[in-house]
């Protein structure tokens, strides 16, 4: 059997300002090309798809997997865990909005009286047993409230899950 | 702005059968691999879009323009080619 609706939609687009690793080194630049390849090396209809990206001003092609949506989450892979253990901290009565806490460990912490939430990015950050504000205290209020793209596969939720799960 | 929800699907899928035209004679073949670049040359958010295909039994790479879903539709392919002759 043929495969079907292949190839499917890029992680990142064309456009977008986004962190590359090459030689151990964190750059932040414009998607100019992305190359999507597709075949069926195990001729089990499923399919293999394969991207590169192409950067301004960088002349190599980029693996998918050395691509991140935050600097913090490329900075996160060089450095092979959380970027920073902000466990525990209280954020009080402030506004949390844009504030960018990807590839962060913020276990314990507590967002019970922020005033704001939206696009925290948390993409690749820990919240177990985090205390949320009242407003977001479900998987589906905080992802509604911090928007796609503020958060990611690798974000675990309070209750110590994929919060995508 | 960047560009959103590329790459889109292309015409022919690895697996399926396509129909051209190659040294003067209509052959078949199955796609065996996709390759689609995306870039925004002209920088309006759109995104363009090229799709080209490998072949089983083949080393050229192939674009859409080049390959028909049926016999019939290589014929109406070549038809199209002729009547757009000047």
């Amino acid at each position: 059997m043929p495969l079907t609706n292949k190839p499917a939609v890029t992680k990142f687009q064309v456009g977008q300002t986004r962190t590359y690793i090459k030689e151990r080194r964190a750059i932040t630049a414009v998607i100019t090309k992305i190359e999507s390849q597709v075949n069926d090396p195990f001729n089990d209809s499923n399919g293999k798809q394969i991207n590169t990206y192409y950067f301004a001003n960088e002349p190599s092609p980029i693996p998918e997997a050395d691509v991140f949506a935050t600097s913090n989450l490329a900075l996160k892979k060089l450095k092979g865990g959380y970027i920073l253990d902000l466990s525990g901290t209280d954020f009080g009565a402030n506004d949390m909005s844009n504030v960018d806490l990807s590839g962060c460990n913020l276990s314990n912490c507590d967002f019970s009286a922020v005033t704001g939430l939206a696009f925290m990015n948390v993409s690749g950050s820990n919240l177990t047993d985090a205390t949320m504000h009242d407003d977001y205290d479900t998987k589906a209020e905080f992802m509604n409230e911090v928007g796609s793209g503020a958060f990611d596969d690798d974000t675990i939720w309070t209750d110590g899950t994929k919060i995508t799960l | 702005m960047p560009v959103t929800n590329k790459p889109s699907v292309t015409t022919h899928q690895v697996g399926a059968t396509v129909f051209f035209i190659l040294n003067g004679f209509p052959k078949q073949a199955v796609v065996e691999q996709t390759f689609s670049e995306v870039q925004d040359a002209d920088n309006n958010n759109t995104g363009e879009q090229v799709d080209s295909y490998y072949l089983k039994g083949y080393s050229e790479k192939f674009y859409n323009s080049q390959l028909a879903t049926s016999k019939a539709n290589l014929k109406t392919l070549f038809n199209n080619l002729v009547d757009a002759m000047p």
